[in-house]
């Protein structure tokens, strides 16, 4: 199943109908888990109707963390056992997960103003999400910098290894330094802490989010397989 | 389930805080939508990209 997956050409054949299944579930989902969470979801008691601002902004910070977690993975994949989609699943997820990323740190200085009256501020959890933001930034520059070789491959995938060790920070940030950040409310020891008629909204924005970044990452990873052929068969032309 | 919000102008105000949500839903909106468009433009171009390189090898290889 997995050496299935790995081979680019039956990829090719598997996300021929997996993309277009996900691009329409993500239209779908999208549009209930706006729909509910603009107009539906009651306001928050304190914060009034900036919660509403939640709905896209947790969303956004589990795809950034999640895009990084699966960049690792797909980069261990590359090492290990010399998967070369694993090598085209990290490189395409990266600007992807960053512009993520971007939203995260974005939605939620914007949410900030008006509730913590700051942009922002240096604590634990806003300084390590900026942090997972520059290490996008950098595997991206180190990409770019290298020609397209399995050294390149190499050691773009050590650094993203390397830079996993902030995922567990960003998770616990919020433990640690007791700054600013709210804890965790979904993804908690004893279940979510958030009422259900905020967090059913939240999850299906969740999973809306996840659908538009798989259907993204699957149409990046075809169009990289693509390019990979063209550029070999380029080269063979021109020897 | 019932909306929350007694009007179009009210749904619009956001409690006050339209500058803040709107601001912050047009944003991740626009992020998207440059993302996808990206993703199509970016498939487009390489696929036509490898066709055409397929044919010149053919045509190479059968003169």
């Amino acid at each position: 199943m997995i050496s299935g997956f790995a081979n680019p050409q039956r990829f090719l054949g598997l996300s021929n109908w997996l993309l277009p299944i996900t691009s329409v579930l993500a239209v779908f989902v999208t549009g209930i888990g706006v729909v509910w969470s603009l107009l539906y979801a009651p306001a928050d008691y304190q914060q009034g109707e900036t919660a509403r601002i939640m709905y896209i902004h947790v969303p956004a910070a589990w795809i950034a963390v999640g895009a990084y977690t699966g960049m690792a993975i797909g980069s261990v994949s590359y090492l290990v056992w010399g998967h070369a989609l694993g090598d085209i699943a990290a490189k395409v997820m990266a600007p992807i997960g960053a512009a993520f990323t971007a939203l995260c740190l974005a939605t939620g200085s914007i949410w900030g103003r008006p509730m913590w009256g700051t942009w922002w501020e240096w604590d634990g959890r806003l300084t390590s999400v900026l942090v997972l933001f520059f290490l996008y930034l950098g595997y991206m520059a180190l990409r770019s910098a290298l020609d397209e070789t399995s050294k390149a491959s190499k050691a773009a995938a050590i650094l993203c290894l390397v830079g996993t060790i902030n995922i567990p920070i960003i998770r616990f940030s919020v433990e640690w330094w007791n700054t600013l950040h709210q804890k965790a409310s979904v993804i908690r020891e004893g279940g979510p802490s958030l009422d259900p008629s905020l967090l059913h909204p939240l999850l299906v924005m969740g999973v809306a989010y996840l659908l538009i970044f798989t259907a993204l990452t699957l149409a990046a990873m075809r169009a990289e397989i693509w390019k990979r052929s063209a550029d070999a068969i380029q080269a063979r032309l021109q020897a | 389930m019932t909306p929350q919000f007694a009007s179009l102008s009210d749904f619009m105000a956001m409690g006050g805080y339209a500058g803040f949500v709107w601001g912050a839903w047009g944003l991740s909106v626009a992020v998207i939508t440059a993302l996808i468009l990206r993703a199509i433009v970016n498939g487009r171009q390489q696929k036509a990209r490898l066709e055409a390189l397929r044919q010149e090898k053919d045509a190479g290889a059968n003169p």
